[in-house]
């Protein structure tokens, strides 16, 4: 019995050690140079929209691929495949390592910021609500009291945001005429969040855009397109009355599916700046050396077949100005409550008529 | 002319179908098949082979044997739809089998195998920064025929079914973290027994195999996330993805070789080695997992005394 023991141990150690996959490691530059290559091309959703007329992907390897060498620093080879991914000009584009992440941020860092988080702290005040992942309040600062609209300033689509928090929300904002949800500088997160949040104020079902996915590694395999509905509440608050949404060049990803979702919707205006992109839905990869690679495997556009991977325009462009600042007033916010007033009073015109 | 043919034709073949009642009554039995089959008409023969089929049954409080197995042992794994590298570690098993001998057989004594294995691994990538956890439940049912050349020794092949369920999860992916397992196979399946001529170490040797023919699997295409085909799809959500499996499309193969050690007096101890081999290659995503697990556990022979006629046959009361 000793023995069998002893022999079954030896066995299964044997076992163990033999299926170890470590052996494949390698941090050869060139060998993950052509493995992160190969993923972008065979995966990538995005290269007749962001590559050049004139160029292809291939044009890329042959530009970085000479730069790799053998013995070359792990810095140094980070930085060119970060040059390389950079090429795409899309923020679903990352490598990931342990000390560092690859990305392509000029879609937001080269516009203006069109926000400041200490005049949105203004119109909060201290005494604001927290529902979820979201902040509101009743908007009083600068003399709004009497302009009765309510206010939610959602930062991040990766906070949760749960139907019971949004009809709490807008249940205490029941007596407002009007709301303003600003999503500047949201950089996205759940993607079915951005649905939870616009089933609150869709009368019906509505298509709201499509999504296409890959078939194959060539670059124009792509699905038939298919439609994406996103249906009303069968029960919780709705909101029927004007509705802002404040946009700009930091709305990105879920937060500008948000902005093309609720854009077509009758008592819904967007104000601000044209919204950041990021129409791919991203998936993930990896290297040979451990560094993960993330890139849009899956291409969504709006209603009408548009592509919104570069941002989305307003209805109503609004800059944040200098001046307004200095004041400490918001020009956004500002003109959002203007609009809302306006609105209500041609409503209530017209009811009158 | 032809009406009188065809009634001809009709008359001889209702003859042999005429007497087939009264062969029905008698528990055929290999000499008879042998015997007779010379003066049976086709009707006849087609008629008792489909008795023969639809008369398997347990026979008369059967002796079942059953095993329950812990396997611990190394698996490599591969997804292309989560990563294009090999994932390595570990897996841990559990299996469950149960032969069950029936009477009044096609081709001598046969045996029904019903099996559950339910499979547990972790592993990961080359760099060791990244885990698929895995886990797969597997259901199998075969009918064995047996042959027996020598005395000790018993060849046994036949057909099975299978389902398989489970998935792969993995730590570093954002949108695409898993990947769904569905799938069904026809299977054949062969075994090999010996027991040692002993009475006090009648050691049993059992070796089987069983790969998979053809099936139906479910697939999502090759960049399809399971956000567009689970929420956004709001029809056909498995069934529109099915495919048929064949070997080159999804193959199985399980090797198993135990041997039974009774311990004195007290039980019978399995131990063993087995070899499960899966592989799919469907809308250009590639997957395999193969793995080599050692076995250790118990066998044991039960019998049923369920049942309103064992009841009133066994009952000591």
């Amino acid at each position: 019995m000793k023995k069998l023991s002893v022999l079954m141990s030896l066995l299964l150690s044997a076992l163990l050690y033999s299926c170890s996959t470590q052996d494949e490691f390698t941090a050869n530059p060139q060998k993950n140079f052509d493995a992160l290559w190969e993923i972008l091309d065979r995966n990538y959703c995005f290269f007749d929209e962001k590559l050049p007329a004139d160029s292809t992907w291939r044009d890329y390897y042959d530009k970085y691929r000479p730069q790799i060498k053998n013995g070359m620093s792990t810095d140094s080879l980070f930085l060119i495949m970060s040059q390389l991914l950079s090429e795409l000009k899309d923020g679903h584009v990352n490598l990931y390592s342990s000390f560092d992440v690859g990305r392509y941020w000029n879609w937001r860092d080269d516009y203006p910021a069109n926000f400041s988080r200490e005049l949105t702290d203004k119109y909060l005040g201290k005494d604001y609500h927290i529902a979820g992942g979201a902040a509101y309040r009743y908007l009083e600062y600068n003399r709004h009291a009497s302009d009765s609209i309510g206010y939610i300033r959602y930062a991040s689509f990766a906070s949760s945001l749960s139907h019971s928090n949004i009809n709490a929300m807008l249940s205490r904002f029941s007596f407002c005429k009007g709301l303003i949800i600003d999503i500047r500088d949201n950089g996205g997160g759940v993607l079915t969040t951005s649905d939870h949040f616009m089933q609150h104020f869709l009368p019906r079902k509505t298509l709201t855009g499509y999504i296409s996915h890959k078939t194959g590694p060539g670059h124009n395999d792509f699905s038939t397109p298919l439609p994406i509905y996103v249906d009303t509440l069968s029960g919780g608050v709705k909101w029927f009355r004007p509705v802002v949404v404040l946009s700009n060049r930091g709305v990105f990803s879920s937060a500008n599916d948000f902005v093309m979702k609720m854009k077509p919707l009758k008592l819904v205006t967007i104000m601000g700046d044209r919204s950041g992109g990021g129409a791919g839905l991203p998936a993930s990869g990896e290297l040979p050396n451990g560094w993960a690679v993330r890139y849009s495997s899956a291409r969504m556009t709006d209603e009408q077949g548009k592509s919104t991977e570069f941002g989305i325009d307003p209805e109503m462009w609004v800059s944040l100005r200098e001046e307004d600042k200095q004041k400490g007033e918001d020009t956004l916010i500002e003109a959002a409550i203007a609009h809302i007033n306006k609105i209500y009073e041609e409503i209530k015109k017209k009811n009158r008529n | 002319m032809r009406t009188i043919r065809l009634c001809f034709t009709l008359l001889i073949l209702m003859l042999p179908m005429g007497r087939y009642p009264v062969m029905a009554q008698h528990t055929p039995t290999t000499d008879s098949i042998v015997g007779t089959s010379v003066k049976k008409g086709f009707a006849s023969k087609v008629c008792d082979y489909w008795n023969r089929i639809t008369a398997l049954k347990e026979t008369d409080n059967p002796i079942r044997y059953r095993t329950s197995l812990l396997g611990i042992g190394g698996l490599i794994q591969h997804d292309s739809y989560l990563s294009p590298l090999n994932y390595g570690g570990y897996r841990a098993s559990l299996m469950s089998e149960t032969y069950t001998p029936l009477s009044k057989p096609l081709l001598g004594t046969s045996l029904r195998r019903f099996a559950a294995e339910l499979d547990a691994g972790m592993t990961l990538n080359p760099a060791q920064n990244a885990i698929y956890y895995s886990i797969f439940g597997n259901v199998y049912g075969s009918y064995l025929y047996k042959w027996s050349p020598v005395k000790q020794l018993h060849l046994f092949g036949g057909p099975g079914l299978r389902l398989v369920t489970g998935g792969v999860w993995s730590t570093r992916n954002g949108n695409n973290p898993g990947t769904l397992r569905l799938y069904s196979d026809m299977m054949a399946e062969g075994m090999i027994t010996y027991r040692l001529p002993s009475e006090r170490w009648g050691l049993l040797f059992r070796l089987s195999d069983a790969v998979s023919l053809l099936g139906v699997g479910f697939s999502q295409e090759y960049g399809e996330s399971y956000y567009e085909r689970f929420i956004l799809n709001t029809q056909g959500r498995i069934t529109d993805r099915l495919y048929m499996r064949h070997p080159g499309s999804g193959f199985s193969n399980r090797l198993m070789l135990t041997v039974d050690i009774p311990l004195l007096d007290y039980a019978t101890m399995v131990v063993g080695y087995r070899h499960a081999y899966e592989f799919s290659n469907m809308n250009q995503i590639h997957t395999h997992e193969t793995s080599h697990s050692l076995l250790i556990g118990f066998s044991i022979l039960t019998q049923n005394l369920r049942g309103r006629k064992n009841h009133i046959r066994y009952s000591p009361l």
